[in-house]
């Protein structure tokens, strides 16, 4: 093969795997914020108590609102946004390309835009969960990892543990990638694949183990959040086919196409067919398997009453809500097993055109099936510029040294700016204001209100709707400012008028609450053995990454492993 | 001339005519039959999503 040939070929899955990711993200480029539902980034976060699981909310995002708080004191918040979301697209592919056990370029490729421009992508990107696409996006680079640690691969360890960090952003990402490093690691090394993913999602789980309030579950939302039929196929049909969220307004217009059902069926069949005689991904495929079980079980008989039992009881168990988020277990063997069952049928083609043909429309299917991911979902996302009142405000509180924090009106989750295009979104004041905000936390769906577990929001919203002195109540709580955002609908405003403005201007008007504040008397985990669990995820990932780079022999297991490589 | 006046006419009458047809089944149907005007509330609510 001539040197040009062989470098083309090389590159290929990279510029494949880089086409996809521009494909969806290139109009979110440049300066400004994507703000989409659950997805709030801020020009700078704070580190402050709810970013590192220890406030009066359940650590939902932890230890990502830490991680990103950490990461925007070098980059801006706007460029990091741009560089998770791109680089997940980017790694989801390439990863999944390399994974295939293949020579061929094109199958490769296959197997690329198959895992990279799914159903679950376009509906975890819209909905904004942004640290659930990193996690999908680590899914395979797991998979290479713990199948080098079950082969006794030199340095495997430190792959694993690298690959599992980004993952361990939120409780469901770190569950996702456990689940694959367990089962992939096989049952001798399944203890080193626990022990790494319990170190590092202990930043999560020990400050919901430590949180006052218990890891109880609100019921309301099993039904509200269960899986979707997308079409005439069903639920589980739609979560087949890696789809099937529970929100109507972030899955693709082309879901609900009349031949997507036959589509997926054709699919998942040769997806099962090229799998058969791949022995190393049973368990993958077992694993993806249970988690197209566990995303669609609400929506079987008796699924409901059943989780709603699991939520009343066992702590933990609220992950279980939102479940089609666990098919991205199925969406990685799925895309391998199509890669691998379009490359037997090339084969039993005679021509070679005939074969890359084949190859080249298994690489276009996902794409043309679902071309509304396509340019950030046709605009459905769009970067925009925070209004300079959100950063004069911000830095009005940043350089005031009285004490309080802030409360939010008007007093709901979810906001539709102006100047976002009248998108929903998450409040953005908890992650732009340097100061721990209380903000609503209930979740309307479907005319169905699933209530919050912040006790401190909780008491808030019985002062802003119960009337009586308002000013006194908030002291009480701790909260030394409220801050009202204008151009966003919302229950009728507090009277404010006892209240002494401090910032007033077109989409926001600060308050301050008479002094003197009383500390926040609703407590959260203890800080000391959070940070203690955060410092000892922080010193195995740089374990890992030392592992990783410096020389074999450096590691008691790497020593170990070159010395059996040397008797071999 | 006359061939101009009477496609013009023409499709002046068939857009009528399909106003008409439209209006009479909206009336019948009265899809918003079941909406209270009297006790609307204003768009306070900002939901998470729809089903």
């Amino acid at each position: 093969m001539r040197p040009g040939m062989w470098r083309l070929r090389r590159a290929a899955l990279p510029l494949t795997a880089a086409a996809l990711a521009l494909l969806v993200t290139a109009p979110l480029l440049g300066r400004g914020f994507t703000l989409s539902y659950d997805m709030v980034f801020a020009p700078r976060q704070y580190l402050g108590p709810d970013a590192l699981g220890t406030g009066s909310a359940l650590p939902r995002s932890v230890p990502a609102d830490a991680v990103v708080a950490l990461l925007t004191t070098v980059v801006p918040g706007d460029i990091l946004q741009q560089l998770f979301l791109t680089g997940s697209i980017f790694a989801a592919a390439l990863g999944a390309g390399r994974l295939v056990p293949t020579n061929s370029v094109l199958t490769r490729l296959v197997a690329a835009t198959g895992y990279a421009w799914s159903a679950y992508v376009a509906e975890r990107l819209f909905i904004g969960h942004w640290p659930l696409l990193v996690a999908y996006a680590c899914l395979p680079w797991i998979t290479m990892a713990a199948r080098h640690l079950r082969d006794g691969k030199p340095k495997a360890g430190a792959r694993l543990i690298l690959t599992c960090a980004p993952a361990a952003l939120t409780p469901p990402g770190g569950l996702l990638a456990a689940g694959v490093a367990l089962v992939v690691a096989g049952p001798r090394k399944a203890w080193l694949a626990a022990a790494v993913s319990l170190v590092l999602n202990a930043p999560w789980w020990l400050p919901s183990i430590l949180h006052p309030g218990g890891a109880l579950t609100e019921t309301a939302g099993v039904g509200a959040f269960s899986a979707r039929a997308e079409n005439w196929g069903g639920a589980v049909l739609s979560v087949l086919g890696t789809g099937g969220i529970w929100n109507a307004d972030v899955a693709p217009e082309s879901r609900a196409g009349a031949l997507v059902p036959v589509l997926t069926v054709a699919v998942v069949a040769l997806a099962l067919h090229g799998l058969r005689a791949q022995r190393w991904a049973r368990g993958l495929t077992l694993l993806g398997a249970f988690g197209v079980v566990v995303a669609s079980f609400a929506t079987l008989p008796g699924g409901a009453a059943t989780l709603e039992w699991a939520m009343r009881t066992v702590p933990g168990a609220g992950m279980l809500r939102d479940a089609q988020k666990w098919v991205a277990w199925w969406a990685l063997p799925m895309a391998i097993g199509f890669a691998l069952a379009v490359e037997l049928i090339g084969k039993r083609l005679r021509s070679s055109s005939a074969r890359r043909s084949l190859l080249v429309a298994g690489v276009l299917v996902p794409v043309l099936a679902m071309p509304d991911l396509a340019l950030a979902g046709w605009g459905k996302l769009a970067a925009v510029r925070y209004p300079p009142d959100w950063l004069a405000v911000r830095d009005h509180l940043d350089a005031d040294p009285r004490p309080g924090d802030v409360l939010v009106l008007p007093f709901q989750t979810f906001r539709q700016f102006g100047w976002n295009d009248d998108r929903t979104q998450l409040d953005p004041a908890p992650r732009v204001l340097p100061r721990t905000v209380v903000a609503d936390d209930s979740l309307p769906v479907n005319g169905v209100v699933v209530p919050g577990e912040d006790q401190r929001a909780a008491a808030a919203r019985r002062l802003v709707e119960h009337g009586g002195d308002l000013q006194a109540g908030l002291r009480a709580l701790g909260i030394g400012w409220v801050l009202v955002e204008h151009g966003t609908p919302g229950p009728p405003l507090p009277a404010t008028n006892s209240f002494r403005p401090e910032f007033d201007g077109q989409w926001l008007t600060l308050y301050r609450v008479q002094d003197p504040i009383a500390p926040n008397p609703i407590k959260g985990a203890p800080t000391v053995p959070v940070v203690i669990a955060d410092i000892f995820a922080l010193l195995l990932l740089a374990y890992g990454l030392l592992w990783r780079l410096l020389p074999p022999g450096r590691f008691t297991g790497a020593r170990r492993q070159s010395v059996i490589e040397m008797r071999d | 001339m006359t061939k101009l006046i009477g496609a013009v006419a023409a499709v002046v009458v068939g857009l009528a005519l399909a106003t008409g047809v439209s209006f009479a089944v909206t009336s019948t149907a009265n899809p918003d039959k079941n909406v209270d005007v009297q006790h609307a509330k204003p768009l306070d609510n900002v939901t998470y999503g729809s089903r």
